[in-house]
């Protein structure tokens, strides 16, 4: 069986398979660029010059944080002691619909639907339909914002192990994808992903530098350098420290080299920290010619609006 | 990396490129999707050169690939925009004829869903063991052997009035 399935399948794909694109010399040329890359930003304190240009702003919402009530109590989920000899990596589990997951769902779509200029689409992975929505009444085609268990693996020799540490996460994930598009500007796709107190971090943990693969959980630098590992090029400027207690909103826009052997991908997003440590990121990224710039869909500023009209609901 | 690892790495890819990439496109069925995420596979293995050669290059990067194919959770922005997933054309072909007996058999593992789609694959058009494949796909042995299991009676239930394979001597 094995042997007339695999041969078979092989036959067919001999038949059917076009030319590869992908070659030894040119990967490792990729991957060479990709570690520059970050170390580059490390030494230069990060201000880096070799992506297209990107800017981080922190904005201090100012006044007084609106109180919470007392059922948004936010529990915190710190990391264990982690080892920095050894790597770390999420496993997702669970999906599920809760009612802070609903708010922050409906008013995502409330204010998604008021976007001016902005078509916002749902294209639904199983049956390719596409759906724009005219009313909020129009909520059930679009995927939801739904609560994830996040279960931290430990990478080892035997495979994963669990580390026993898990965190909730908010996030729209799901069987569609939102794609915004407007004329004249790079269609761009939505992310919406809300961390609760300890999951997204607005400092670098002590003792942790910005290339260290063995942090599992996204962070800033002081200077505010980083993104995990899935951003490789950021020119930022920090002027502003984060306050403490206060809701503060960073904005970054990146771009990703050679994110495709054509393309870049061009990222805008947006990090909200609220008073009691939760961190809203949306995330706007699409696929660019390379070389090639592009206009957002959405200005920074109009991101951050969005962020500043969600509602801070606890992560549990 | 030194010049000596970059060597090893580049001999690598050259060599396995391809297998990864049939292997990527089983599990999604869109030829510039699969290339993307090998793509990125390789050139993430590149930055972990070191580390994957400790333990087993082709389990890590085949979990790399596993991962943003078949767990839609992770990294899902990276991804190239597609309306729909179509299942691949095939042309028309006699019943009887051997090209259409393969047509037919690929289609069919095309439809399984995707765990299942990605054990038959690393199973038997790989030819993994159990163990490893668990690895990859981050489960047990007991349920590596549930989906195989599964989806060899999901290929045969939708093969049976098309190809007369031989099924004998299967092992889960």
């Amino acid at each position: 069986m094995t042997r007339d399935i695999s041969s078979i399948v092989d036959g067919e794909l001999d038949a059917i398979a076009p030319p590869s694109p992908l070659s030894g010399p040119a990967l490792a040329a990729t991957g060479r660029r990709g570690l520059r890359r970050r170390r580059f930003a490390g030494l230069l304190g990060g201000v880096a010059v070799i992506a297209a240009a990107s800017v981080l702003a922190v904005t201090a919402l100012g006044g007084t944080p609106p109180e919470s009530p007392a059922s948004d109590v936010q529990p915190s989920f710190p990391l264990p002691e982690l080892d920095p000899s050894k790597t770390y990596d999420w496993e997702y589990a669970s999906d599920e619909a809760t009612p802070e997951t609903e708010r922050l769902t409906a008013a995502l779509w409330e204010r998604l639907s008021a976007l001016d200029g902005v078509e916002v689409l749902a294209l639904d992975r199983g049956t390719g339909h596409v759906a724009a929505p005219e009313t909020v009444e129009d909520l059930a085609d679009f995927p939801p914002i739904t609560r994830a268990d996040n279960k931290l693996l430990e990478d080892g020799p035997e495979g994963r192990i669990e580390t026993g540490h898990v965190q909730p996460l908010y996030e729209m994930y799901g069987v569609g994808r939102v794609v915004l598009s407007r004329p004249g500007a790079a269609k761009m796709q939505l992310l919406v992903e809300m961390y609760p107190k300890g999951g997204y971090l607005a400092e670098a943990p002590d003792g942790v530098g910005a290339d260290q693969e063995s942090m599992p959980v996204p962070y800033l630098q002081p200077d505010c350098e980083g993104l995990g590992g899935e951003v490789y090029a950021i020119a930022h400027d920090c002027s502003e420290p984060r306050t403490e207690g206060r809701d503060s909103i960073f904005e970054l826009q990146y771009v990703v080299g050679d994110a495709t052997p054509t393309a870049d991908m061009h990222g805008l997003r947006v990090v909200r920290y609220f008073a009691n440590g939760n961190a809203l990121v949306i995330t706007l990224a699409g696929l660019v010619p390379s070389g090639e710039q592009a206009e957002p869909v959405l200005t920074g500023e109009a991101l951050a609006e969005l962020a500043r009209s969600l509602p801070a609901v606890p992560v549990i | 990396m030194k010049p000596e690892q970059d060597a090893e790495y580049r001999e690598y890819v050259t060599a396995r490129a391809e297998r990864l990439r049939r292997y990527a496109y089983v599990c999604c069925g869109d030829w510039h999707l699969a290339e993307d995420v090998v793509q990125n596979a390789l050139v993430r293995l590149y930055g972990a050169w070191g580390r994957a050669k400790r333990h087993n290059v082709d389990a890590y990067t085949r979990r790399i690939i596993t991962n943003s194919l078949i767990d839609e959770r992770r990294r899902a922005w990276f991804r190239r925009e597609r309306v729909s997933e179509r299942l691949p054309e095939r042309s028309a072909g006699d019943p009887g004829d051997a090209v259409s007996a393969k047509l037919t058999l690929l289609d069919a593992v095309f439809r399984l869903p995707k765990r299942q789609r990605a054990a038959v694959a690393l199973r038997y058009l790989e030819d993994l063991p159990v163990e490893q494949t668990a690895h990859i796909l981050n489960c047990s042995t007991g349920a590596v052997k549930s989906l195989t299991s599964r989806g060899l009676d999901t290929l045969r239930g939708m093969l049976v009035d098309e190809v007369p394979l031989n099924y004998q001597g299967v092992s889960s």
